[in-house]
């Protein structure tokens, strides 16, 4: 089983610039702003197609070339999926609209006035596509588990730097275990034991001058974790009801249990020391396990299954109060150990891929959640 | 826990804790319930627990709390 992570992903560290065609739009040659809309366009050409219940063949998907050229492995059925997805038809007259403003954008104009606020010695150069990316990759990751998140993000990141012209690039992820296997696989040049997903991102890394698969706290990784889950969590129409009124519920405990935080350690936490007790010899933990406290609280019995599983093993905090949260890392300042981390979630979405833990602990919480088909599911 | 396929026991155990009144009591067991509670209905409230169960309001009491351990394994 793996271990639990929380989301991915920042690019830093940039050599050499993107090699962009001469302006063609813009006279300026301080501004080479393009507007490329061959794959909008082909996109709605075959959105159109669908609408009039036309074949669509093979000439209609000459797309590929052009993915390839911006080193995109998505393959056909990737695409063709994407492309094809109810979802995006129904966005069909709103994405011809948008492109359309585009083409009426006076877009070296704009880039002409954002110069204005640059350093006398700026140039403005850049490429810009209209189609819809972060629908692209929400659409990628609905549905699929946490893990396959994770190796999306990386993915489009090094996709993203690829068409940037970025060389030298580093990928920081807070998902050690899929962090470790991509930095040794990088390291030694092969593919082999990866699936489909690791295959693509290390044959893109491997075109790269050089790659650097970083490790980043989960507690400095809270921002990127924030927008996986918003990004995963996108609800369809159906489900926006009854999100609105989980939405709600949950708003209401956060707020509750945030602010009795203090009472919860002050008065609550050590009546129910015996209740942890009693969790812990239960969970017969052994050493080197990966543990998920679930409503951690104040951390109590995540501190007790981190002592009991050493420091081969990895034992997650989670809870939806940040107030909790905050209580319990303070505890950590004199501990001795690290591998306990503490973040924010909810046991009908756990921000984790499956298989991540082999025990998950619950005190004083189960209860309390709101969507208990969700939690089961998980 | 079957649904998902777990195989579950459950097991009970007697856990006593101790609060030196109903003010603090109240607090602890019953904050979450009714934290968001109008004040008048949150003192009614409480007014209606203390004069049943802690009519003695500032003595301690004992609590005996017969507790569910639920331990699930996955089946196989």
């Amino acid at each position: 089983m793996r271990r639990f992570s929380v989301s991915v992903l920042i690019i830093a560290g940039i050599l050499g610039l993107p090699s962009l065609d001469a302006g063609q739009t813009s006279p300026s040659p301080k501004v080479a702003v393009n507007l490329v809309t061959d794959q909008a366009e082909a996109v709605l050409s075959i959105l159109a197609k669908q609408e009039a219940n036309q074949p669509i063949d093979d000439g209609d998907w000459h797309l590929k070339t052009r993915e390839t050229s911006m080193n995109r492995s998505f393959e056909d059925s990737d695409f063709k999926t994407f492309v094809l997805s109810e979802q995006l038809g129904k966005r069909a007259q709103s994405l011809r609209e948008t492109l359309e403003n585009w083409k009426r954008a006076d877009i070296a104009q704009a880039s002409r006035k954002a110069l204005a606020y640059l350093p006398a010695h700026a140039r403005i150069r850049a490429k810009i596509y209209p189609v819809p990316i972060v629908e692209e990759l929400a659409e990628a990751v609905r549905g699929i588990s946490f893990g396959d998140g994770e190796k999306y993000a990386v993915l489009r990141a090094l996709q993203v730097a690829s068409e940037r012209g970025f060389r030298d690039v580093k990928i920081r992820s807070d998902y050690n275990a899929m962090r470790r296997k991509l930095k040794t696989k990088y390291t030694r040049k092969t593919l082999s034991a990866t699936d489909e997903l690791e295959k693509k991102i290390l044959k893109l890394a491997m075109e790269f001058d050089r790659v650097h698969f970083g490790y980043v706290p989960k507690r400095k990784n809270q921002r990127a974790h924030i927008l996986a889950r918003q990004g995963r969590n996108l609800p369809t129409q159906e489900q926006a009801m009854d999100l609105d009124i989980h939405n709600n519920a949950l708003e209401w405990q956060i707020d509750i249990w945030n602010q009795i935080s203090d009472l919860y350690l002050r008065e609550t936490e050590r009546r129910f020391v015996p209740v942890v007790d009693n969790l812990i010899n239960r969970a017969g933990l052994i050493v080197g396990e990966p543990v998920l406290d679930l409503g951690t609280g104040t951390g109590a019995a995540a501190i007790r299954a981190a002592q009991q599983v050493g420091s081969n093993g990895d034992v997650t905090g989670m809870d939806i109060s940040p107030q909790m949260l905050s209580l319990a890392q303070q505890r950590l300042v004199n501990a001795t150990f690290n591998h306990i981390g503490f973040c924010e979630g909810r046991a009908e979405s756990i921000p984790a891929a499956d298989s991540s833990f082999d025990v998950v602990l619950a005190s004083l919480s189960l209860m309390y959640v709101i969507d208990g088909k969700q939690r089961r599911k998980r | 826990m079957l649904k998902p396929g777990l195989k579950a026991t459950v097991e009970t155990e007697e856990l006593r804790f101790e609060f030196n009144n109903f003010e603090l009591a109240w607090e602890v067991l019953a904050g979450v319930t009714t934290a968001k509670l109008e004040p008048n209905r949150k003192e009614e409230a409480k007014r209606a627990v203390r004069d049943l169960l802690w009519p003695e309001a500032d003595k301690p009491r004992r609590f005996r709390n017969l507790t569910q351990f639920i331990v699930g394994a996955v089946n196989g």
